[in-house]
């Protein structure tokens, strides 16, 4: 009973060897680099995470240095982006916030992928009663407004990036939950599914070999797509003052702190790059998820 | 029928119950003693000990916790949620003085927001890959992926600030008080909201078309010599039932928006309340406001979840 199952894993894995040169996966890279606002939103997003993660190095100031013999002022060879209300470089604080954002959006992201992937693949596994409060529990979650369950949280525990990304991740499962479970459910009528449980092979197995690599596909979709949610969530919140709380810097608080009327009508270099810098990110994740949900399934394009 | 309706409003219940012991414990359990913010500064030693005592006997703060949360839960059943930590005023007061102008902005901003979102869903859904699918998907898509108070800032900045068409903040100019002033006052955090709004509704109205106008009866319509306006009026009428499913999915959209633009345009609503009481740490006006999300999002949900069992009969008679 144990060697069965080993002995289907190795064969499957040399299937896919031998078929190598049009293999899906293979043909779905094809078509995901032939779609240009896919790759150019991939690059974009590349590029910012890279530069977010070298921020430390690169950054020409440090993002908390306050100068206050150079407030506010005009971009200039020495500050490319000016200074703030306090003489921080803008630069430096939004290398800085880059990386806070892409921290928050790829970890919430991730976590409520993985929670997500789990309950749907066992709501659409066991069905029954399980499915039945699953399925009424992301109903629910999906109808919850994050932005203000968090304003609620942060007013009463205190804003934290720790809680942000926990609370972003708890209320977003919902919508990879209900892929997985709808792909679950027709997968468990195939045949090497069926077969597998003729075999007797453990849930835990069939789990883990069958149902998750099955959903997988459109489920890294979803978790594109959660990403470029998440960042948008955490800059809201950071703009309505329940995420990073200054010093750090995130795009959202940066935006914040220049809501006077003042700074909006004659300093732009202090809330046009945070600004920009969220749609563009926001923008590419969501043209890398339709990338992707195009090329695994060609047949939704056309 | 019947039965399916009491099992929906009594697990609906039960999670309002369920909300409101989390909410409670949540305050309880929380870091930091509010009352030591009440305590004037320059009041010292035994005197301020003293005073803190009666600031803690006045919010019933020295009993049990069980005793303060059936206190509690009694007092909220009768319509009482407490006194503002900073002002003292009741909460129920406070978030009903705000309901006025979140409605106005978030009623209107969500008419607006469908009558722009389903007609450009169909429009899309129909001309599928044509120019004007692609114009009104972008435009979606931008929408959804710029965020609100950005294009907020943006919008002060060119309408108010340099071309002064429009009033950068609140509700009423100072001394004005006519509809045509508020009209003015709402083009903005209205326009927005209901753009937020119509962008993520267009993406649900052009794919639940698109599946109608997909299936066989469409297909049979066409092959009778129907007009494709007729298939279209048979597509429409049954996509609407999946619609309103998605109305309660927009109201996460809907809500958080109004928060971020009342925050933006200082709007008097409950949002830029809850953005006070969490600079302030006004527990009570936080509980009172996370009760009113809860109740909202519950009775969106059952609404939801019986208008879909009224429309469609399949579901009726099934359950």
């Amino acid at each position: 009973m144990m060697k069965r199952p080993s002995l289907l894993s190795t064969s499957t894995v040399n299937l896919v060897e031998v078929a190598d040169t049009t293999s899906p996966d293979k043909l779905a890279v094809r078509r995901f680099l032939r779609n240009p606002t896919a790759v150019v939103g991939l690059v974009i997003l590349l590029i910012t995470v890279i530069v977010s993660v070298l921020a430390p190095w690169i950054s020409p100031y440090s993002p908390t240095a306050i100068d206050l013999t150079a407030v506010r002022q005009p971009p200039s060879p020495e500050h490319w982006l000016g200074t703030d209300s306090t003489g921080r470089d803008v630069l430096s604080r939004l290398l800085a916030g880059g990386q806070i954002s892409l921290l928050v959006g790829f970890s919430a992201a991730l976590m409520a992928v993985v929670i997500g992937t789990l309950a749907g693949v066992a709501a659409g596994w066991f069905g029954g009663a399980i499915d039945t409060i699953l399925s009424r529990l992301i109903d629910i979650m999906l109808s919850v407004p994050a932005v203000l369950v968090i304003i609620v949280l942060a007013g009463v525990i205190g804003p934290s990036v720790p809680m942000l990304i926990l609370v972003i991740a708890l209320l977003a499962w919902g919508s990879p939950a209900r892929i997985a479970r709808s792909v679950v459910l027709s997968l468990r009528e195939e045949e090497f599914v069926q077969a597998a449980r003729a075999f007797g092979s453990r849930t835990g197995f069939i789990f883990f070999r069958h149902l998750v690599p099955g959903v997988l596909p459109p489920i890294v979709v979803s978790a594109t797509l959660l990403v470029a949610e998440a960042v948008l969530l955490e800059s809201s919140l950071s703009f309505l003052g329940a995420g990073v709380q200054p010093p750090q810097s995130s795009w959202g608080n940066m935006l914040n702190e220049a809501q006077s009327l003042t700074v909006l009508s004659s300093m732009p270099w202090l809330w046009v790059p945070p600004g920009v810098m969220i749609a563009v990110t926001v923008l590419s994740a969501m043209a890398v998820g339709d990338g992707i949900r195009d090329a695994i399934d060609p047949r939704k394009n056309n | 029928m019947l039965r399916s309706l009491i099992t929906r409003l009594l697990s609906s219940v039960a999670v309002f119950l369920l909300i409101a012991v989390g909410l409670f414990a949540l305050v309880r359990l929380a870091p930091g003693d509010p009352v030591e913010m009440m305590v004037p500064p320059d009041v010292l030693g035994e005197d301020r000990e003293a005073y803190t005592a009666a600031v803690r006997e006045r919010l019933g703060l020295d009993q049990p916790i069980a005793v303060q949360f059936v206190r509690w839960f009694g007092a909220l059943m009768s319509g009482d949620l407490g006194y503002s930590y900073t002002n003292g005023q009741p909460v129920g007061e406070l978030l009903a003085d705000r309901l006025g102008p979140t409605v106005l902005l978030m009623g209107s901003a969500l008419l607006i927001g469908l009558i722009i979102a389903v007609p450009a869903g169909v429009i899309a859904a129909v001309r599928r890959n044509t120019v004007a699918d692609y114009a009104i998907s972008t435009v979606s898509v931008i929408a959804i992926a710029v965020p609100s108070f950005f294009l907020g800032m943006l919008a002060i900045y060119v309408f108010a600030v340099k071309l002064h068409w429009l009033p950068s903040s609140g509700m009423h100019s100072p001394g004005k008080d006519d509809l045509g002033d508020l009209l003015l006052h709402m083009v903005m955090p209205v326009g927005l909201l209901a753009l937020a709004i119509s962008a993520s509704f267009i993406r649900y109205v052009r794919s639940g078309v698109l599946e109608e106008l997909g299936k066989d009866y469409v297909r049979t319509i066409i092959a009778k010599g129907g007009t494709p306006a007729r298939a279209l009026r048979h597509a429409l009428r049954n996509s609407l039932m999946s619609l309103i499913t998605v109305l309660a999915m927009t109201i996460p959209v809907t809500l958080s928006g109004a928060v971020v633009l009342e925050q933006i345009f200082a709007w008097p609503g409950m949002g830029q309340l809850a953005i006070y009481a969490l600079t302030n740490r006004d527990y009570p006006i936080l509980i009172g406001f996370g009760l009113y999300i809860a109740v909202l999002v519950l009775v969106c949900n059952l609404i939801a979840d019986l208008s879909y069992s009224f429309i469609d009969p399949r579901v009726r008679t099934a359950r």
